[in-house]
């Protein structure tokens, strides 16, 4: 009597599963993996970005706030400062880490959620918007696929100038009804802007850079067809066992 | 910033491509689309304007101002566009009518009109038919034009009644900051009591407030259908002043969101004149005179360029008489000195004032489809190993080798150190302090759920997140057990919990530090475990989720397990089995887990646990007894096969 695979099978979450892929896509690029504080001031968080206080752009992104004044950040993009400013260009890097948003949960929206910002900061004139959209194109392709487009279109982030919005698309054989030839806004991106150097210390005359942020759940929820958000941090292990790895690997991280 | 088809045609001589191609021209070169609707023959574009385009696209002459670039057609009208000749107008003071602004930092600029004999009543069909498409209700013809200039050009203006004004030789307006406790009720009824962070609007000869500055219009000096004479206000009131003064009286309107996201300062004037214009046209009267506080005079910001830095920018090979005629489109003025290229933006465009403004302008029209996508060259900059990374897939291996599964909970919860200022609901109203609370909950459901899991001795979950306490933010890892048969069962779960323990030591070769052991729950600071440790020298190579794993949401209803234990003969394989069991179970089955083999006599009996669960209802006994029937049937008819 033998079994026929002779391995086990372990369930993984989908976010640590998205991020492991992640790091592992970007680390091909050169990019290193940063992060930072999830309880973040207002200057991180807004300021340092070029959100002035009391301005509408901050209506963009509905704010937790500590009564000390600080905030449960609302993006990864307070990463960018904190790397900048410890150190010199050439910056390539991802920072994956959970942020929070005070809106109404839905089937689509979490209080709650994964992002990863990308930033690469280079000498003038050695890396352009090109260099962003060749690498937002790799990453989308490794992540769902060969059949997988991607347009890059205007935007609006006070940390970018120009800011862009990345779609996918996906095409062809296996891709579900639901997602089928339909553009879906995944990513905001752009070139950083010069306030943003500046604050963190990098003159823009001599530097240029670009950025580029999206939430890990919308990839996830894309890749799976997993329909609402709120399974993701509602910790019903019914919903992490749906997630199934290969056990032979498992048996592989044992034997090193 | 609903948008009227039929509004943005007016501004063409010729047909405007239709609505879906308009989308496109809009989602891939300027604005986001939120979506599209019918609205008695006319098609309404619901556009998403950020605050970079706010000072010039919510109003339908600088969308149509963005179609006739980027569809390369001249505008066949253009209220803010051309010679400033029409402005002369303005230099027509009235003798009744005159302005005071007393602070001038709140209201750089308050333009106005005095109208006479105007006949309030309808508006005509094209006002109506314009107003209504885009959500707005038609009030009456002098009102209605108000709204009308708003969403055309972008300038908020408001009318009051002169003859509810005081005259005292002459009526007077003044802008002043409120005084604490001042009260005004505004049109639709409602009062609100200010303080010195609004501004308003008075009647100076007799310092009555006859507005909220920037916000909305008072009851006193209303148009109603006995209005005769009219002051007309067009001013610019201060960003953030107008913005917090909205915020403390919770007062939000179309006016509001204008300002906020600053108006030109050159913008009133035409507000004023083509409000009078408008009024003349559908309600009749005449200007007696117009008023205008500013005494400034329009800065031109020129913005520089090179085709070089143009390139280097944006990764293309943009000519300088690509990006000439690019700028010819936009009809903005501009020199060619070289390779450097001077643009003068026009007063409107306030979101363009550096370099990287225009190369996205440029950019934008040249079409961003056909800036090639490229790798980053060589040779990328060292790479470093983030330790807190590096260490939480480590730990995650050893959970993986030990058998415990990952989860995550909310970090909004009901208890914690740290209360939030603002927050979304009662039971989200701090953040946690630590991870056993919510991993305790988890662990709970996990036991209710343990057969759809696998589980049929212990469930075993742990959770790494950041947690806050009084001492300020780490990371924290927490284990959970839970027992699921009596036996011992303390015991047991002690004894689980000191051997992930003593294997996450092992691997990490440090103790665990600040640990705490609470009913089945091991936690401790994984940042401060790590804090002394080397920086490990790569990434633990741990497994994805699997290609073929295809997700189904969890079923609402309840599962029922059924065991089934079978001989077979030893050279059987197990999907003889598995395979008879998926065969009559179909979606039902779940799950099939082993939990028993034996070999004695030449045989192995193989015994089995069997989830069924459905999508869609509560299975009963019988249905479920129905298919065990049909399986043991077929597993009975093999040879030297026999349920037991």
């Amino acid at each position: 009597m033998t079994d026929a695979n002779n391995t086990r099978q372990v369930a993984i979450h989908p976010i640590t599963s998205a991020v492991r892929e992640i790091v592992r896509i970007f680390d091909k690029l050169g990019f290193s993996v940063a992060d930072g504080p999830e309880i973040e001031t207002d200057y991180y968080n807004f300021e340092a970005l070029n959100f002035p206080k009391d301005h509408p752009a901050r209506d963009m992104q509905d704010t937790f706030w500590l009564p000390d004044g600080r905030v449960l950040r609302t993006q990864t993009s307070d990463v960018q400062i904190h790397f900048m400013e410890e150190h010199e260009p050439p910056i390539r890097i991802i920072a994956p880490g959970k942020v929070y948003r005070s809106e109404a949960t839905d089937m689509k929206h979490e209080a709650q959620f994964y992002q990863f910002e990308g930033l690469v900061v280079d000498k003038k004139g050695k890396i352009n918007l090109g260099h962003l959209k060749g690498i937002v194109e790799y990453f989308f392709k490794e992540f769902f696929g060969d059949n997988t487009e991607v347009r890059m279109r205007p935007g609006f982030f006070p940390f970018v100038e120009p800011a862009l919005e990345f779609d996918v698309r996906l095409v062809g054989e296996g891709v579900p009804e639901k997602l089928q030839g339909k553009w879906i806004e995944v990513m905001g991106s752009g070139m950083v802007h010069r306030n943003v150097l500046s604050n963190a210390g990098l003159d823009p005359e001599k530097y240029q850079g670009f950025a580029f942020g999206t939430g890990i759940e919308r990839l996830a929820m894309m890749r799976w067809m997993i329909d609402d958000i709120r399974n993701f941090h509602h910790g019903d292990m019914r919903f992490v066992h749906k997630f199934i790895a290969e056990l032979e690997q498992v048996d592989k991280i044992k034997d090193k | 910033m609903k948008v009227s088809y039929n509004w943005l045609q007016d501004y063409f001589a010729e047909s405007l491509p239709s609505v879906s191609e308009l989308e496109q021209v809009f989602m891939l070169q300027a604005l986001e689309v939120d979506g599209i609707e019918e609205v008695n023959g006319d098609s309404v574009i619901d556009l998403d304007v950020l605050p970079n385009r706010a000072h010039d696209c919510l109003g339908h002459r600088g969308v149509a101002k963005e179609l006739s670039v980027l569809l390369d057609r001249k505008m066949k009208k253009d209220e803010l566009g051309g010679s400033t000749s029409k402005l002369t107008e303005l230099s027509s003071r009235s003798t009744k009518l005159s302005v005071e602004v007393q602070d001038q930092e709140w209201c750089p600029r308050y333009t106005g009109a005095l109208i006479k004999g105007v006949k309030v009543g309808e508006s005509p069909k094209w006002l109506r038919e314009k107003l209504e498409a885009i959500g707005q209700k038609s009030i009456n013809n002098v009102v209605d034009i108000t709204n009308y200039v708003m969403f055309d050009l972008g300038q908020p203006t408001h009318i009051f009644d002169a003859d509810k004004l005081t005259d005292n030789s002459g009526i007077k307006i003044a802008v002043r900051k409120a005084k604490r406790g001042e009260e005004i009720t505004v049109l639709g009824g409602d009062k609100y009591e200010l303080d010195d962070s609004v501004a308003v609007i008075t009647d100076a000869n007799n310092d009555t407030p006859i507005a909220i500055a920037g916000i909305k219009g008072g009851e006193v000096a209303e148009v109603d259908e006995d209005t005769v004479n009219i002051v007309v206000e067009s001013a610019k009131f201060h960003p953030t002043k107008t913005r917090k003064a909205s915020a403390k009286i919770k007062l939000r309107t179309d006016a509001v969101q204008r300002f906020e996201n600053e108006i030109p300062i050159e913008l009133p004037a035409y507000g004023v004149l083509e409000v009078a214009r408008l009024i003349q046209e559908v309600a009749g009267g005449e200007v007696e005179g117009f008023v205008d506080s500013w005494q400034g005079e329009s800065q031109e910001h020129k913005v520089s360029i090179t085709i070089a830095g143009l390139n280097n920018f944006l990764g293309s090979d943009i000519t300088m008489e690509q990006a000439v005629d690019i700028i010819n489109r936009f009809g903005w003025e501009h020199e060619v000195s070289g390779e450097t290229l001077i643009v003068t933006p026009p007063f409107e465009r306030l979101d363009v004032r550096i370099a990287e403004d225009l190369y996205e302008e440029i950019g934008r029209v040249y079409g961003f489809e056909n800036i090639k996508g490229k790798m980053l060259p060589s040779p990328a900059p060292e790479k470093f190993i983030n330790k807190e990374w590096a260490y939480s897939e480590l730990v995650r291996k050893v959970m993986l080798e030990e058998g415990v599964t990952e989860t995550m909970t909310y970090t909004l919860t009901d208890k914690g150190d740290i209360k939030l200022a603002s927050i979304l609901s009662a039971d989200k109203d701090h953040i946690r302090s630590n991870l056993r609370v919510g991993l305790s909950d988890a662990l709970e459901r996990a036991v209710k759920n343990a057969p759809l899991l696998g589980e049929y001795n212990m469930v075993k979950i742990f959770e790494i997140g950041r947690v806050f306490p009084k001492g300020g933010e780490h990371t924290s890892m927490a284990i959970g057990v839970k027992a699921l048969t009596k036996k011992k069962a303390e015991q047991r779960e002690q004894e689980a919990l000191e051997i992930v323990r003593k294997a996450l030591e092992q691997e990490l070769g440090a103790k665990l530090a600040d640990v705490t052991i609470n009913n089945g729950i091991l936690e401790f600071n994984l940042s401060d475990t790590i804090a002394n440790l080397p920086t490990p020298s790569e990434y633990p190579k741990l497994p994805l989720i699997g290609k073929g794993v295809k997700y189904t949401p969890i079923s609402p209803f309840p599962f029922v397990t059924r065991d089934i234990a079978v001989w077979v003969p030893e050279n059987a394989q197990e999907n003889e089995i598995t395979d008879v069991i998926y065969k009559y179970g179909g979606e039902l089955v779940q799950r099939v887990d082993k939990f028993d083999e034996f070999k004695t006599d030449g045989r192995v009996s193989l015994a089995y646990h069997i989830v069924f669960q459905s999508q869609n209802k509560t299975l009963t006994d019988d249905e479920v007894g129905q298919v065990m029937q049909k399986i043991e049937g077929e597993l009975n008819s093999k040879e030297n096969f026999e349920v037991r």
